[in-house]
């Protein structure tokens, strides 16, 4: 289904110079990718949701209001690392989450309940809330086990729909 | 998961089957990327054209038709988008599931970048969303369409999996 990566994404994002192809799925120990460039950046971290940012799905980016689309925006997927703005690198798609997830409850505070639903929140760049009624359509995660400190850790959540 | 297609899908309008109906099958666009397609029956009253967003017909997951007055149509379950210049009725060919859009995806000339897509209540195309229809989403637009269609490459499909 994709193409098989050989080391884990993580460590072969943030490059100056595009190093992968776009568009392509990519796969490494149960979970997929895809690649492109991260620009527009409020100062990427790991777990960030990044959204579309260009009419050729090559850029992404993290702040919500240079996305396309009306906010709450769909997300692309879950960035990987601290990406430096303008630089290339993986973001997940699909599987178990790989890294942490920045989010919280509907309130803006709390931590996320097990089993909620997740769409891009659209007051802190970056930050994923839990779904509101009429956002179904933008669920890009579910968590599976309960947040704390504003993130899911790994392995707590699930991509949902992004591919 | 997905078996290697190497033969180019745009092109494919078969008489008998030769491939896995209903199957899933991974192509490298050159231009795209990966993308996935699945292998269909085409019952429409009118043949599946280039962006022709497909529903998938009552109780058979391997046939589809772009025309929603099809008797027996299940509404708003999009199949996937057909990507050959002509799939003729009765016969077979690929439509895409995921991936970057590989052909212009037929629209009903409102559908604006950033905004996700359902099948449209007209033959061939697709609508943004509206209130109701979030659980049957079939792509996210990234441009603007035109007339009648969002290019190639400025869509991706979503949910079709």
């Amino acid at each position: 289904m994709a193409k098989g990566l050989t080391a884990n994404p993580q460590s072969l994002s943030n490059t100056a110079d595009q190093k992968y192809e776009f568009g392509t799925l990519y796969y490494y120990q149960g979970a997929y990718y895809r690649y492109a460039k991260f620009e527009d950046a409020v100062t990427y971290a790991e777990g960030h949701c990044v959204a579309w940012s260009n009419a050729n799905a090559t850029a992404v980016t993290n702040d919500w209001s240079a996305a396309l689309g009306t906010a709450p925006v769909p997300v692309a997927g879950v960035c990987l690392t601290a990406m430096t703005q303008n630089y290339y690198g993986f973001f997940q798609v699909a599987g178990i989450g790989k890294v942490r997830l920045y989010a919280y409850d509907l309130d803006g505070t709390a931590e996320v309940a097990a089993g909620k639903f997740l769409v891009m929140d659209d007051a802190t760049d970056g930050k994923a809330q839990v779904m509101a009624d009429t956002e179904e359509h933008l669920v890009f995660a579910v968590a599976t086990s309960a947040g704390s400190s504003s993130y899911i850790a790994s392995g707590n959540w699930v991509c949902k729909g992004m591919i | 998961m997905a078996t290697p297609l190497i033969e180019d899908p745009t092109g494919v309008d078969d008489v008998s089957p030769r491939y896995e109906i209903g199957g899933l099958y991974e192509y490298q666009d050159p231009t795209y990327g990966q993308v996935l397609l699945r292998y269909y029956l085409c019952t429409s009253t009118a043949a599946a054209g280039t962006g022709d967003v497909c529903q998938y017909v009552a109780a058979n997951a391997t046939a589809v038709t772009p025309d929603r007055d099809e008797t027996g149509f299940v509404a708003l379950s999009c199949g996937g988008v057909a990507v050959g210049s002509s799939v003729t009725t009765g016969q077979y060919g690929f439509y895409q599931v995921a991936g970057i859009g590989m052909v212009a995806l037929r629209s009903d000339g409102g559908v604006a970048a950033g905004d996700t897509c359902v099948m449209h209540s007209a033959d061939d195309e697709c609508d943004t969303t509206a209130a109701g229809q979030e659980h049957a989403t079939l792509a996210v637009a990234l441009a603007d369409d035109g007339a009648d269609s969002v290019a190639a490459g400025s869509w991706v499909c979503r949910g079709l999996l």
